[in-house]
């Protein structure tokens, strides 16, 4: 054997391990990035042009009216019909049980006729006995950051920008209350889209409706402002792209998250490929690309730096923002010194990842493999278009009751080993109430008259194996579920999902050990790209979507540029 | 696409899929089973067979329903017979979709002879679902009804695979309006009365019974407090301004 043969070769960094990936604290770490779905959609925007104008805008002084958006994306028209209404602070909160909403909109396919005008003008306020129109895609509904409205009304009218002291608490004027569409209330079925709809990605239409809420707060704060005054100025465009669209999100992503695992699965699986390619660059200390991750880094400590919230559980902006600071110490180390912990590594960007994983805060590694993303750009894009499934479950009645037993042990030890037989376990149960369908959780003797609407895969797993083991292994699965009808969706989707290492959460839901928050934080910060997004009580998010998108008229100049991380705009 | 009426909605899968599992989480078939087959009453609406209006007339006899009482009468080189325990043929389906599926696997063209079989025409509900689990089912309904199953190439993509559902994605199906409100209202009652304890339950705030806020402590949304201890009025299900 050669001497050259002799040398061993590391081999390439691959994706994470679904043991690791799928822990609900791992999963609540991951961080904003080109695969989350508001930035794919709004960078696909961007390269594509879309144009986005305001086609009405007949809002009275005391924000009475109805607005028009038309959207024109290379092959497709959408509209966003949209009716204002004044502030009411009568049964007025940010759950989706409240009565009070300042905009509610529809997002349509194909310009906006008055008949379709008429039509949401008369079925959106009547939203659960609502019909939606055959090209209706989202209902939406959006409030006012009161203080925050009012402030900035003020400041334009009085011919000055708001202050951006008030502005950074906030980084809103508007929130989001409510998206609804995939055959809700009639609204187009997404299924029914296909992959060469300008929207046919999951979540595509809801975010581009988020984006346009967005839109509308701003200009609905320019038009109130020059109603008021002769001297009204418009935002500053650096504060209009700063201010994001508020959102709220809670206990209802749960569900979404246990009814879309092929979603689920897909998403991480393209983020964890594109991680994986990006940590096997071999690049060299003066590689251009590498100034281009320090700068990424850069921004994301200023962004980090200057975050005013203030998180209950997380760990806060100025520790993310020391672990990032590390990780930039240990890149121009290895830019100066060829070294990353005193050894020359083969693949350096995962070395870095290697040696401060567990020093640093779980969502400042995070941020550097979002970060690291950015390096693959062509192929985290590939990847992301790939995101997507049918979500539907069927059984394999060929199968064995021997076979699918052993497929139970290999996949599910996570929810074999836990702990069934105390209290805790089955502490809480999932529902939704009567009043606008909320989803909610609660210990079990405070609403015993609920129906569990949770999925308990730990007690499932466990009962399932527990009867499969009490038959011959060689009957089919055919002939077990007739005697055990009660276990026909745990089979159909543990038999459907066998291929998929990324599907389910490690979780006892109904456990309570169990924090909602961390899959609430995977589907707003990693999959939807939520920034500063609070928590409060474990169980509810509030954040910041579109934070520093492109205005329409940068969308429509065209070419792309990393928007994400925005600083405080100076004044 | 299907034009609207006065009479009649267009109403989407995931509405009634939905529905029909809220409905039947009312009655004594088990939550495993009911999660699996949300298509059932879906598909029977869209064949025009009984739908949703059937799933009304049933209702009371289906919060007794047992789909662990079949049993195999006899069996030999790909025919079965299945004593169906006076079911609804609905109940039955998804076992004969499997014992079909699992008989095709060895055997050219299995037959099985289901007796005693409640609503019995519903059973071409079958030949809709048999379609995205490989299987082409020909139904013959006559005493007792006899279904007969042949393998079918699969994609893999259920939308592909099942035409009647890629239909239902891109046109829903039609309903009587009036039929359709009395699913939803009936379906509601799945749901849990809100009270103020249950509101607790949501929200980034607690209002404790002695008025202290725990958790969200700067009503940065406005939150009406007043509005999360109210007594749940008497009628709230809609939730909105209607």
């Amino acid at each position: 054997m050669s001497e050259a043969l002799s040398v061993e070769v590391p081999a390439a960094p691959t994706q994470r391990p679904a043991s690791m990936m799928m822990r609900p604290e791992r999963l609540a770490a991951i961080q904003p990035s080109r695969i989350s779905i508001t930035r794919a959609l709004m960078n696909r925007m961007m390269r594509e042009r879309w144009d986005i104008s305001t086609e009405r805008f007949d809002v009275d002084a005391a924000g009475a009216g109805t607005v028009i958006y038309s959207i024109k994306a290379p092959a497709q028209e959408f509209s966003f019909i949209a009716f204002s209404h004044p502030p009411s602070r009568k049964a007025r909160t940010g759950r989706i049980i409240g009565r009070a909403w300042d905009m509610m909109g529809t997002l349509n396919e194909g310009p906006a006729s008055n008949a379709d005008i008429e039509e949401a003008r008369r079925e959106l306020p009547k939203l659960y006995r609502g019909r939606a129109t055959a090209n209706a895609l989202v209902w939406c509904r959006s409030n006012r950051s009161m203080r925050v409205f009012d402030e900035t009304l003020a400041a334009l009218a009085s011919g000055r920008q708001p202050s951006i002291d008030d502005l950074a608490d906030v980084c809103y004027l508007m929130r989001n209350t409510g998206l609804d569409g995939n055959g809700t209330f009639g609204t187009r079925s997404f299924p029914s889209l296909g992959p060469d709809h300008a929207l046919g990605g999951p979540l595509q239409a809801q975010l581009l409706t988020a984006y346009l809420m967005r839109e509308y707060s701003c200009d609905l704060v320019e038009h109130l402002a020059q109603l008021q005054s002769e001297n009204a100025v418009r935002l500053d465009p650096a504060i209009r792209r700063y201010l994001g669209v508020g959102n709220g999100s809670a206990l209802g992503l749960i569900f979404y998250v246990h009814r879309h695992p092929w979603m689920i699965h897909s998403w991480i699986e393209a983020r964890e490929q594109a991680i994986a390619l990006a940590r096997s660059l071999k690049p060299a200390g003066n590689d251009p690309r590498i100034d281009r991750l320090m700068a990424l880094l850069s921004r994301a400590i200023v962004f980090r730096r200057q975050d005013r919230m203030v998180y209950e559980t997380f760990s806060s902006s100025d520790e993310v923002a020391d672990g990032l600071e590390k990780i930039v110490q240990a890149l121009s180390q290895w830019k100066e010194t060829g070294k990353v912990a005193g050894a020359e590594p083969h693949f350096p960007l995962n070395a870095i990842a290697v040696h401060l994983e567990g020093a640093i805060p779980p969502e400042a590694i995070e941020t550097y493999f979002s970060l690291l993303i950015e390096l693959v750009p062509d192929e985290a894009d590939r990847l992301s278009a790939l995101i997507g499934g049918d979500d539907e479950l069927s059984v394999t009645a060929g199968e064995t009751v021997g076979s699918l037993s052993d497929l139970i042990q290999a996949q599910y030890q996570w929810a074999l080993n836990t702990d069934m037989s105390v209290p805790e376990a089955r502490r809480y149960i999932w529902y939704k109430s009567e009043t606008a369908e909320e989803p909610r959780r609660g210990a079990r003797e405070e609403v015993p008259e609920a129906i569990d609407l949770g999925l308990d895969l730990c007690g499932g797993v466990q009962e399932l194996l527990r009867d499969l083991k009490s038959h011959d292994a060689d009957l089919s699965v055919a002939r077990f579920l007739m005697r055990h009808p009660a276990h026909r969706h745990l089979v159909a989707r543990i038999q459907s999902l066998r291929d998929l290492a990324f599907h389910t959460p490690a979780a006892n839901i109904n456990s309570e050990d169990f924090t909602p928050i961390d899959l609430v934080r995977l589907m707003n910060v990693g999959i939807h790209g939520i920034d500063k997004t609070r928590d409060f009580l474990g169980r509810n998010l509030r954040g910041v979507l579109f934070h520093g998108a492109p205005t329409p008229d940068e969308i429509r100049a065209g070419g792309e540029h990393f928007w994400a991380y925005p600083a405080e705009p100076s004044q | 696409m299907i034009k609207e009426t006065a009479e009649m909605l267009r109403v989407m899968p995931r509405e009634m899929r939905m529905m029909t599992e809220r409905v039947l989480s009312l009655t004594s078939l088990p939550k495993g089973f009911v999660l699996a087959e949300t298509d059932l009453v879906m598909y029977s609406q869209k064949l025009g067979l009984g739908g949703f209006a059937l799933l009304e007339r049933r209702f009371d006899a289906f919060r007794h329903a047992d789909t662990a009482s079949f049993t195999i009468l006899s069996e030999s080189a790909g025919s079965l017979r299945l004593d169906a325990a006076g079911q609804h043929a609905w109940w039955v389906i998804p076992t004969l979709l499997d014992l079909l599926g699992e008989l095709c696997s060895r055997t050219e063209r299995p037959t099985i002879a289901v007796e005693n079989c409640f609503d019995p025409a519903e059973l071409a509900v079958a030949l809709a679902l048999a379609a995205r689990r490989g299987l082409a089912v020909e139904f013959a309904d006559n005493t007792p009804p006899v279904l007969a199953a042949t393998a079918r190439p699969v994609s893999g993509s259920v939308v592909d695979d099942d035409p009647i559902l890629r239909d239902l994605h891109e046109n829903g199906t039609e309903i009587d309006a009036a039929l359709w409100w009395r699913i939803y209202h009936l379906a509601q009652k799945a749901l849990t009365p809100d009270s103020v304890v249950s509101r607790r339950h949501a929200g980034p705030l607690i209002v404790t019974e002695d008025g202290t806020v725990i958790g969200r402590k700067d009503n940065d949304d406005e939150t009406d407090i007043s509005f999360l201890v109210a007594p749940a009025p008497e009628h709230t299900r809609e939730g909105a301004k209607s």
